[in-house]
């Protein structure tokens, strides 16, 4: 049991061919663990998350992705989330005219392959809504329209709760957060966590959202590929001498 | 008396046959009146139909002109509406399919203050050539228009023109107006053609604004509605729905309509 990534490489489609992005990442999270992945701008990072998650943008040229020994390469995207996979984004998509109560109901259908019994679903929205310090009328607001960067962030978090994935990657979540908006997301994350069978994979450029939810695998990503591997000391390394250690020559961006 | 009437006019017989070459209406909402009118276009064949309005000082009326003929009929409509002082309307227009359906709105005022809403929402199928245009002539001072006008469009040869044509004279002086045309496009094969003009004769002018757009699906909203499991059909009904979902609510008929139209725009995406 686990997210096992094998020697993935990715390209993206560019004006001027194909432009490898990812040069063989590998990276196994079983359930249970919290792993970090932290590099520079430009390094790949986000490209891994979009990739995992089956974005048409990227091109998988080689390597695997196996969720609980199932390949998700060649899966389109809903098939990959009905596996057990979440990616909480970055820049969450407005979607106007559907609201976030119709947009929760119709993924927890999907995912779970059943209508949520409406007595019960009403509840466990209106209590993640809470958790996330979102009231109630928050699920009659168009998906992600005029939300505030912190509001976006937190609605991501009440999907991840909602869905429960085995696997999730929180592709910086931490960014445009404020203190307040970073703790109340953190703690939502930890509670997805605590339950002890979950797999999380945590995108981020900077060292404060580790701490308020503490890794216990931190990965250096450079130029398309895992340089450096450690436990939570490696962060606070990191937090002293920046990627500088690791840039020599890389022509990322 | 201030309650609301409510009129529900069939204009044919829902079988299908040949109808009416013409049809002419005239309506007169009284002064400080308030009613909403229901126009049920249905049935195939040919028509060519008038509808005159006069709205008295402070009337309210809501007038939903529903077109929900067979594919294969051609129809010619022409609303001439003339809004009275303080008066408001709304006016709504639903054009589900047709072979070739050329609906008309054409909005001045008899008094200061007057306020129209027009709205509009169309799905145009394969070989549907669906025309909407609004004329809107702001000749008396303080008074306002809105436009708002959205369809879809799927299949070879699927077509909807749009025009929209606001003066603001010499004496629309205080006018606000803004027209807007958007259109999502579903399927290749389609052409959209927008024209939304605006002719201004007075600088004092509270607002005067327009704008139209065609598009197709975005990408990352579909992407986003997948990464959470759901199937792509699913996903580009919601997004089509999404589209329909803030001018519907402003029309706000019967749930019964709202669930047919509803129907009818999500069809085959």
């Amino acid at each position: 049991m686990s997210l096992l990534i094998k020697d993935l490489h990715v390209s993206v489609v560019t004006e001027t061919g194909d432009k490898p992005i990812l040069r063989g990442v590998n990276l196994e999270i079983r359930p249970g663990e919290v792993h970090a992945i932290m590099g520079p701008n430009g390094s790949g990072k986000s490209t891994l998350a979009y990739s995992l998650a089956g974005h048409p943008k990227y091109t998988i040229t080689s390597g695997a992705i196996l969720l609980d020994g199932v390949d998700l390469v060649g899966m389109s995207v809903d098939e990959r989330a009905r596996q057990g996979l979440f990616l909480a984004m970055q820049y969450p998509v407005e979607i106007p005219g559907v609201s976030v109560a119709n947009f929760l109901r119709t993924a927890k259908h999907a995912i779970d392959g059943q209508a949520p019994a409406l007595r019960t679903w009403v509840k466990q929205v209106n209590q993640s809504l809470a958790d996330m310090a979102l009231d109630k009328e928050f699920a009659a607001r168009s998906v992600n329209e005029g939300f505030s960067g912190g509001e976006k962030k937190r609605h991501e978090i009440v999907q991840l709760h909602l869905l429960n994935p085995r696997y999730a990657i929180l592709d910086e979540t931490d960014s445009g957060l404020d203190i307040d908006a970073l703790r109340v997301v953190s703690e939502g994350v930890n509670r997805y966590a605590e339950a002890g069978d979950r797999g999380l994979l945590l995108i981020t450029h900077y060292t404060r959202i580790l701490r308020y939810i503490k890794p216990d695998f931190v990965h250096v990503f450079v130029d398309g590929q895992i340089v450096e591997q450690g436990d939570a000391s490696l962060a606070e390394r990191l937090e002293e001498t920046g990627y500088e250690a690791w840039l020599g020559g890389s022509d990322a961006n | 008396m201030s309650g609301i009437e409510y009129l529900s006019i069939t204009t044919v017989d829902t079988e299908p046959r040949t109808l009416m070459p013409f049809d002419h209406l005239s309506v007169y909402a009284k002064p400080n009146s308030a009613a909403t009118l229901r126009l049920l276009y249905p049935g195939s064949g040919r028509f060519n139909g008038e509808v005159e309005i006069d709205l008295a000082e402070g009337a309210r009326l809501t007038i939903i002109s529903i077109q929900d003929w067979r594919p294969e009929a051609v129809a010619q409509l022409r609303y001439r509406i003339n809004i009275g002082k303080d008066a408001e309307l709304r006016h709504a227009v639903i054009t589900l399919q047709g072979q070739w359906i050329q609906h008309e709105t054409a909005v001045t005022y008899t008094g200061p203050g007057g306020r129209a809403e027009l709205l509009g929402v169309y799905f145009a199928g394969a070989g549907q050539h669906l025309q909407h245009s609004v004329y809107i002539d702001h000749n008396q001072p303080n008074t306002t228009s809105l436009v708002d006008y959205r369809g879809a469009l799927q299949g070879e040869n699927a077509r909807s023109s749009w025009v929209g044509e606001v003066s603001i004279r010499p004496e629309g002086i205080g006018t606000d107006t803004y027209e807007s045309n958007k259109n999502l496009i579903l399927s290749d094969g389609c052409r959209v053609d927008a024209v939304p003009n605006l002719e201004i004769e007075t600088g004092e002018v509270r607002r005067a604004g327009h704008s139209a757009t065609a598009g197709r699906f975005d990408d990352e909203q579909l992407f986003y509605l997948m990464s959470r499991g759901i199937s792509p059909a699913e996903a580009r009904r919601l997004v089509v729905q999404g589209f329909f979902a803030s001018i519907l609510a402003r029309i706000g008929d019967s749930e019964d309509w709202m669930e047919r139209i509803n129907a009818s725009v999500v069809l085959g995406v």
